[in-house]
């Protein structure tokens, strides 16, 4: 899955129109997978969404992690969730997991699942009868199974992927501008507007029918201030959890003052053989 | 901690990490120790250090005061970092180099950036690198970050020409009495050119007199000069030289017969057989002269001169506030004059003049050839004003050291920018953002550094005062007057 397929879908445009590109692309062994996806008639039941829909609480969770550096053999990677909670027009809660310097013997080992499972269950845990949001970009990414379900305190969980699925819009224009939901025929995942004229998002939810999935994604789009169609609480998860440059210096500095150790990058052996110019 | 982070001509960029409260003005010791070198550096300007991610963090910070925030991190992470957010990055100019116990102004050299030891030193560390030892020591100020008296040595003022600059209400007047006090302190003589009367003396002094133009400042007219006298009419009083001649024949005359006298003078004119309307010009400039009562025939009238040959320190201040303009011109030119004339000849030791806006009294003309011979003739001057530019370019380069207070507006920056011997960076740096009492000082007092430093409190002379409608009885009568 590329992470940023419509800036691939308008680059793919460009290159095709170059006069030396457009035999290459007219042969018949090739083809783009982002012209021939129209998906509209692969959607099933699509249902606006109810405005009048209660408010329900709402968190959202989002951890990302990073590889700080190696030293002595073992790689130090760092780790940090945000969970930001919204009830009702009361004063938004943000609970900063970390940042945790995680030390390990291997270098593909990563504990960010681990951090996320524990930061949706400790968000299940803080909303009773609410919705917890989570990214859905990595469960896409990485095909990992993370658990939608139903917390303890009673809330579902909906996952959305910040990515916009252009390749499986198709024509746009034909999509409702009112905020509406699709399920996508043979797929356990949904399209979703949480806004008119928002982006469509794709989405996945704990319920099991599209008729309670309906109602769930009416009561998010009643809880939360939707900012181009995403959520905001959601927007700042991905804020208060991404690891920023100053994130990882400030780890190098801590793990050296507290357990003298110098975490260096890894040695890039395409620089090494390349050059600093083509490496 | 200092790291020093880049190098470009003169220019320094020292990091700072954990911040500390490192101040614009401030000298830091660069010591390389492979040459046993040390650069003198001076902060001209402080910033934060970029990082990246920087705008995220800060938005990060300003978004969670609108939310409740828990927090599940390691103390020292967050302490680290707010300690990188808070890093500053020190702007500074190199101003020399210690080199075996002296000061050089070799800077040709670029210091070791991983093996070099960075501190922050005083101007009192720097002065014995700077000179052997301090003459006269007195303090006039505090340095603004470490709150140290600055030490400065008075015989720098000596034979030297200092300018006094700052906006109105800065402290300029403030930092020349306590000058004015510490070189009556010891011993030395002054006159002031008051034009506010504000060198007044709170307590009744011996070491503090006043000259009242006409009252107690009269010369009497048997002891001038012809020369002086003639000058006086033709300069000030545009007389045309037929008509100067006319006065000198008669000048001559009354002499020879031992009739000399401002009354006879001007009695002879009258009665002389020139044309009416010679006589008319001559006798209305006489008259001016007369009734500004410093020309007497009064014998007994005390010579200024004599005064300003007491021994012991003292300071006269010439009271010129209420004088018209021309009047102002024409006491301020008769008494130069008479001093100049006085100095040439010896008749009177050196003594320090302080002249405040001497633009409004007398053209820049004067005071550059009397800045050319002022070392010759035993003056040490100073030239207080808040206007810059009323000074000509000749008058700052002759300049010898320069106590710069506060200008807000940037014709003035620039201007001084152009004129002083500071670069115009650290000079728009400093200038811009000193507070009222605070004043960058450079040139031969500071050894040629610049030193930023607060000035005292004078507690000798009145001060000027403000008259203001609203004063403090006003505003309480209309308190009173006004409902609820």
């Amino acid at each position: 899955m590329s992470r940023h397929p419509q800036i691939e879908l308008l680059f793919s445009e460009y290159i095709r129109s170059l006069p030396l590109m457009k035999r290459e692309f007219n042969s018949p062994g090739l083809r783009f997978a982002d012209t021939d996806m129209s998906v509209i008639g692969g959607v099933e039941d699509l249902r606006l969404l109810d405005p009048s829909a209660p408010a329900l609480p709402i968190a959202a969770v989002d951890a990302s992690s990073n590889m700080i550096g190696y030293s002595g053999g073992y790689a130090y990677e760092l780790l940090r969730a945000g969970i930001v909670m919204k009830k009702g027009n009361g004063r938004m809660r943000l609970i900063k997991l970390g940042p945790f310097i995680i030390k390990s013997s291997s270098d593909g080992a990563s504990f960010l699942f681990e951090l996320e499972t524990l930061a949706q269950r400790m968000a299940g845990r803080r909303i009773k009868n609410g919705i917890v949001l989570f990214d859905g970009t990595m469960i896409e990414s990485t095909d990992s199974e993370l658990t939608l379900g139903s917390f303890e305190g009673l809330s579902n969980s909906i996952s959305l992927s910040k990515v916009v699925p252009v390749s499986r819009i198709g024509n746009s224009e034909e999509l409702p501008k009112n905020p509406f939901i699709a399920k996508l025929k043979d797929e356990d995942c949904y399209l979703v507007r949480l806004s008119s004229n928002g982006f469509v998002l794709r989405a996945r939810a704990s319920t099991k029918d599209i008729e309670s999935t309906a109602w769930l994604f009416s009561c998010l789009s009643r809880s939360d201030s939707i900012e181009m169609g995403y959520p905001r609480t959601m927007k700042l998860a991905h804020m208060y959890s991404k690891i920023l440059s100053m994130d990882i210096i400030s780890a190098r500095l801590a793990l050296f003052e507290k357990h003298n150790i110098r975490a260096r990058d890894p040695i890039d052996g395409r620089k090494l053989l390349l050059g600093c110019l083509w490496g | 901690m200092f790291y020093l982070l880049s190098k470009s001509g003169p220019n320094y960029e020292i990091l700072e990490l954990p911040a500390g409260d490192a101040e614009i003005g401030a000298f830091l010791a660069l010591r390389a120790p492979e040459s046993n070198r040390t650069l003198v550096l001076q902060i001209s300007d402080i910033s934060y250090l970029k990082l990246p991610g920087e705008i995220e963090e800060i938005i990060r910070v300003t978004r969670a005061s609108d939310m409740l925030v828990e927090s599940q991190a390691d103390g020292i992470f967050e302490r680290l970092q707010d300690e990188i957010m808070d890093s500053k990055l020190l702007k500074c100019k190199v101003r020399g180099a210690i080199q075996d116990g002296g000061f050089s102004t070799n800077t040709l050299w670029a210091p070791s950036r991983m093996r070099s030891s960075i501190y922050a030193i005083s101007f009192e560390d720097l002065k014995s690198s700077l000179r052997a030892n301090t003459l006269i020591p007195v303090s006039l100020g505090r340095a603004l970050g470490t709150k140290a008296p600055i030490l400065l040595d008075l015989t720098d003022v000596d034979g030297a020409l200092t300018l006094i600059l700052g906006r109105k209400g800065a402290g300029k007047s403030m930092l020349a009495k306590s000058i004015v006090n510490s070189l009556v302190a010891n011993g030395a003589k002054c006159l002031v050119l008051d034009v506010n009367n504000e060198y007044l003396s709170r307590l009744p002094s011996d070491e503090f007199a006043v000259w009242e133009p006409g009252v107690n400042l009269r010369f009497e007219f048997k002891n001038l000069s012809k020369g002086i006298f003639l000058a006086l009419l033709e300069d000030l009083m545009e007389l045309p030289p037929s008509s100067v001649l006319e006065i000198s024949r008669t000048w001559d005359r009354l002499e020879s017969s031992g009739r000399l006298s401002f009354l006879g003078l001007k009695r002879e004119i009258l009665a002389s057989r020139i044309n009416d309307l010679v006589k008319e010009a001559l006798s209305r400039r006489l008259d001016v002269v007369y009734n500004s009562g410093i020309i007497t025939d009064d014998p007994e009238t005390i010579d200024p001169l004599a005064q300003l040959n007491r021994k012991g320190g003292f300071c006269i201040s010439l009271a010129l506030r209420g004088r018209s303009s021309f009047l102002r011109r024409l006491i301020i030119e008769l008494l130069m004059k008479n001093i100049i004339s006085a100095l040439e000849k010896d008749e009177i030791t050196p003594f320090f003049l302080f002249a405040e806006e001497a633009h409004t009294y007398q053209d820049m003309k004067f005071w550059e050839d009397l800045v050319t011979r002022m070392r010759h003739l035993g003056l040490s001057m100073f030239f207080i004003t808040n206007e810059p530019n009323s000074l000509s370019n000749f008058i700052y380069r002759q300049a010898d050291s320069l106590f710069l207070f506060n200008y807000f507006n940037d014709n003035d920056l620039f201007f001084l920018s152009r004129v002083s011997d500071l670069d115009t960076e650290s000079l728009l740096s400093y200038v811009r953002g000193l507070p009222d009492r605070c004043c960058l000082a450079v040139g031969k007092i500071t050894c040629n550094l610049p030193l930023l430093f607060e000035t005292y409190a004078d507690v000798i002379f009145e001060g000027g005062k403000t008259k203001t409608f609203f004063g403090a009885r006003a505003i309480q009568t209309m308190k009173r007057a006004s409902p609820g």
